[in-house]
């Protein structure tokens, strides 16, 4: 019986972390400044991708979420960043992941996910799109109003 | 060489080059008229070429030359419906190399227009794109009719392409084309353009293909293509080129390795005799570092020499092979040292040097 109850108990601090994990995402204002997101305007419709429909977003392949099509834009203001992108969201190498995107674009007519050096401009556009969705430092997202975190891709340390 | 006939041998690429700035900034990011969206990528490039060996004027090539370019590519579409665009233009020629119009859903893509033959593996992955291409030559069995090439490259006419899952991760695609092609010249194949249809002799050509990926999203790639073309020579009376070609290919990369190869058996006729060619080519990619990467490719052929209809064509370099160093030195842009050696069907080698400037915009 006290065995049951303890398992009951861990269950229930379990399910309560999950949950607060959650709403730390949710609020976007308690995920580490340093970490890797997902960002979206504050009205986007969009609540959550996998990793699956993110790749296959940031790869040219249409994915529609939550109502709308999802519009990757690619964030090239800062090279680790993109780094990071690289290696947790698409997979390839920078040479690999250009030369499959024109190729896939050059073959097929497929859209290329439009790519951003300026982050000014970067947030402008998420802002101004409800499907639009970015990699972004978590204090980039912190600091517009007007965005929100959809998910954490890396809580990694503070970006130097 | 005067200003006035330098000035001409840039104008067409360097127009080529302007014509983006004419499009409105929206549509480059994918915001045009509403419910329509567009993009619009420029490949300029500047290649320097030396040729040494005994056949180069034979073979009606310069010894040196610099050669502008620029490739257009705008592609766009509305709801289902696409639309695809790639003009290209050299200091000595501009034309409009695909044009096509297409309904595209997610497991068909039904094309009609002027597009690449989808049996060349090579330009179905790259195209008019220099600065996609990890070489500065192309293998010669998948050279463009303007550069030499033996197969028709540019078809007018219908193209499907159906994808169709493969496991839990995997794809099929089946591309299937019918339309019609080049004629051949003194030499050359003679390509045709839309300008061109019902003016001229034309060929005609049925095209399969079927590729699998292992994962849809990667960019790896084997399958078969099957091709049988009808090669009209372009003086009226002299008969008509049959070619039918089977083969297999194959492409994977990695993060530091990268291989595509190809082989083709072609059995041709013309004027009554037969003969039977084998090509294939094998190109290999060693990454030295985010910047570099070295690169080698081996072309080969047999039964160049005596077959009916290769025999047309008495400078293809069928055997041979081209090594080279290329560096992406900043976002989009690429520098591409080679060294190439070839020999055609009657023995003759042409060495060529190669430097070429290459890039995307934006």
């Amino acid at each position: 019986m006290r065995r049951g109850a303890g398992l009951a108990a861990l269950a229930l601090l379990l399910f309560l972390g999950s949950q607060a994990g959650r709403a730390e995402q949710a609020e976007g204002k308690a995920v580490p400044p340093g970490a890797v997101v997902v960002a979206v305007a504050r009205e986007s419709p969009l609540q959550r991708l996998t990793l699956e429909a993110l790749r296959r977003a940031f790869l040219g392949l249409p994915v529609e979420r939550d109502g709308i099509r999802v519009l990757p834009l690619v964030n090239r203001s800062d090279p680790l960043l993109y780094e990071i992108f690289l290696q947790k969201v698409v997979f390839l190498s920078a040479r690999s992941y250009t030369r499959l995107l024109l190729s896939r674009t050059l073959r097929t007519g497929a859209p290329r996910p439009p790519e951003y050096t300026d982050l000014a401009a970067l947030r402008e556009a998420l802002a101004a799109r409800p499907g639009a969705v970015a990699v972004l430092w978590a204090r980039d997202v912190h600091a517009d109003p007007r965005l929100r975190v959809l998910q954490v891709l890396w809580a990694g340390e503070e970006a130097p | 060489m005067p200003l006035c006939e330098r000035v001409r041998k840039w104008r067409a690429p360097v127009l080529m080059a302007a014509l983006p700035c004419a499009v409105p900034v929206g549509a480059a990011a994918g915001d045009a008229a509403p419910g329509w969206e567009a993009q619009v990528l420029l490949f300029p490039s500047l290649t320097w070429v030396a040729r040494t060996g005994a056949e180069v004027p034979a073979a009606g090539l310069p010894r040196k030359e610099a050669t502008p370019a620029a490739s257009l590519f705008v592609r766009g579409g509305r709801g289902r419906l696409r639309f695809l665009l790639e003009a290209a233009a050299t200091d000595e020629s501009a034309s409009l190399e695909r044009l096509k119009l297409g309904w595209e859903t997610t497991r068909l893509a039904v094309w009609a227009g002027r597009f690449h033959n989808p049996a060349t593996y090579w330009h179905d992955r790259y195209h008019h794109g220099e600065y996609v291409q990890p070489s500065i030559s192309h293998p010669p069995i998948a050279a463009f009719e303007e550069g030499g090439g033996v197969l028709p490259q540019h078809l007018v006419g219908g193209l499907a392409r159906a994808r169709l899952p493969a496991g839990r991760r995997g794809l099929w695609e089946l591309s299937l084309a019918a339309g019609r092609g080049p004629a051949l010249g003194d030499g050359r194949l003679e390509p045709l353009h839309l300008t061109d249809l019902g003016r001229r002799r034309q060929g005609s050509s049925l095209v399969a293909r079927l590729g699998w990926r292992p994962d849809e999203l990667g960019d790896a790639e084997a399958g078969l293509v099957a091709a049988r073309h009808r090669v009209p020579l372009a003086v009226p009376g002299a008969g008509t080129a049959r070619v039918t070609v089977l083969g297999l290919y194959g492409a994977w990369s990695g993060a530091e390795w990268e291989v595509t190869g190809k082989a083709v058996r072609m059995r041709t006729a013309l004027a009554g005799r037969r003969g039977r060619v084998t090509a294939a080519y094998l190109h290999v990619g060693r990454a030295l570092g985010p910047q570099w990467l070295l690169y080698g490719r081996r072309d080969l052929a047999s039964g160049l020499g005596g077959d009916p209809y290769l025999g047309r064509f008495p400078h293809f370099p069928g055997h041979g092979g081209a090594l080279g160093l290329r560096w992406d030195f900043a976002r989009g842009h690429a520098l591409k040292l080679e060294l190439a050696r070839h020999r055609d069907g009657g023995g003759r080698t042409l060495r060529m040097w190669g430097l070429q400037w290459s890039a995307v915009l934006p």
